[in-house]
């Protein structure tokens, strides 16, 4: 166990794995909607440094060509790097479409905390069914 | 006490992981040399046995000759002209795929289009409030900067680090800074729509006149070049421009929306 072979273990599997599971403490214990979100966010940037991880070379240069390049330089695999520029472009959808959605819930309930709009969401029902009645 | 309850959860979880992922880890290790005891996750960790190693040297069609072939700069004749092999990949390998990519980010945007249809409009930006005389002066000499900045990123893409997406990206923040220095400044989003579509269609325009030339979908149709030029590695170049047209105009839309301007 080489102190290089710690550093890079830290680096592709504990170091990601860690932030995906911030990402997933936050998700679980904050109320606020927009934490909430920002979570998820967490958790998909662990999810894209891990793919980008595994494909690290060792000693390996970014995959482009360039002038004055010898044949000595190595490339890391560059299939996951694309893989993870359509994830990112993805999540950028996602979160944009959800954050327009929290604003939505909050011109409708005046809250961001789950909680209260659980409570405003089961007094509209019960109101409503008394209507009916 | 519920902060409690997930962390003993989260705990559990992470013990779950660690004793059945630390097969995962054998299975990075189990091929490499056990005497050496470098760097196990990489050492077998080599580009030549990947798909990728066809688009490192260029040359799809001879791939268990990959080793003996070479490319370097400024030389020309192969299958895909981008001195960016990320780009190689993401519009050449899988331009199928970044059309379906476009395609989810305009869905996104057409749904925060049709929930802005529902709006109230109960908080709307004042218009009283001025912005700062900093940012109302700095925006207009900066704009341009970042304009020109966002298009070479997107016209670069085939040589350097970046490309629509990442242009696109950057022409959007130029476009919202525009937005917060002039509160009263307003917009029509059915502009950015036309972009929008014009690009997109473009995109699938290409991909059928390969059809007419190659023989299938999104085929690189043109000379590729000399690896390094600007004028380089076929449709590629062109492509990354449409998407980067298209992105831009996304997500400055995208920004008026949330920006209550119509």
């Amino acid at each position: 166990m080489s102190l290089e072979y710690i550093v890079a273990n830290w680096m592709v599997f504990w170091g990601p794995l860690t932030i995906v599971f911030i990402g997933l403490y936050g998700i679980l214990t904050q109320k606020n909607l927009l934490k909430i979100l920002i979570s998820i966010d967490v958790m998909d940037l662990g999810v894209n440094l891990y793919i980008v991880g595994v494909g690290y070379v060792k000693n390996g240069i970014a995959p482009i060509l360039t002038k004055g390049m010898t044949s000595n330089n190595i490339f890391v695999d560059p299939l996951p790097q694309a893989l993870v520029l359509t994830a990112i472009v993805i999540s950028l959808a996602v979160t944009a479409f959800s954050l327009f959605l929290v604003i939505k819930l909050y011109e409708r309930y005046n809250s961001l905390d789950i909680s209260s709009i659980y409570d405003k969401e089961n007094t509209f029902s019960n109101n409503n069914n008394e209507d009916d009645v | 006490m519920k902060k409690l309850v997930t962390i003993l959860v989260l705990l559990t979880i992470l013990i779950f992981l660690i004793i059945n992922l630390s097969d995962l880890q054998n299975y990075f290790v189990k091929n490499s040399n056990i005497s050496n005891p470098g760097l196990l996750l990489y050492d077998k960790n080599n580009v030549d046995n990947k798909v990728s190693a066809g688009y490192i040297y260029k040359n799809v069609d001879k791939w268990p000759d990959v080793q003996k072939q070479t490319v370097s700069y400024g030389t020309s004749g192969y299958v895909e002209g981008s001195a960016n092999i990320v780009t190689s990949i993401v519009v050449g390998f899988r331009a199928f795929d970044t059309m379906g990519e476009i395609t989810v980010l305009f869905i996104a945007i057409a749904g925060v289009a049709a929930l802005f249809g529902l709006s109230k409009k109960e908080f709307e930006i004042s218009e009283e409030i001025e912005p700062n005389f900093v940012l109302r002066n700095a925006s207009k000499f900066l704009l341009p900067l970042i304009i020109l900045f966002g298009l070479y990123i997107i016209i670069h893409g085939h040589l350097s680090p970046g490309g629509g997406f990442q242009g696109g990206s950057v022409i959007a923040t130029g476009v919202l800074m525009f937005y917060l220095s002039f509160v009263s400044f307003k917009e029509n989003p059915l502009k950015y729509t036309f972009i929008e579509t014009l690009s997109g269609f473009s995109y699938i325009f290409i991909g059928l006149l390969s059809i007419i030339f190659m023989g299938f979908f999104l085929g690189n149709f043109l000379k590729t070049g000399t690896i390094g030029n600007i004028i380089s590695a076929g449709i590629i170049p062109i492509l990354y421009f449409f998407i980067g047209l298209k992105v831009s105009a996304e997500l400055s839309s995208t920004l008026l929306y949330f920006l209550d301007k119509e």
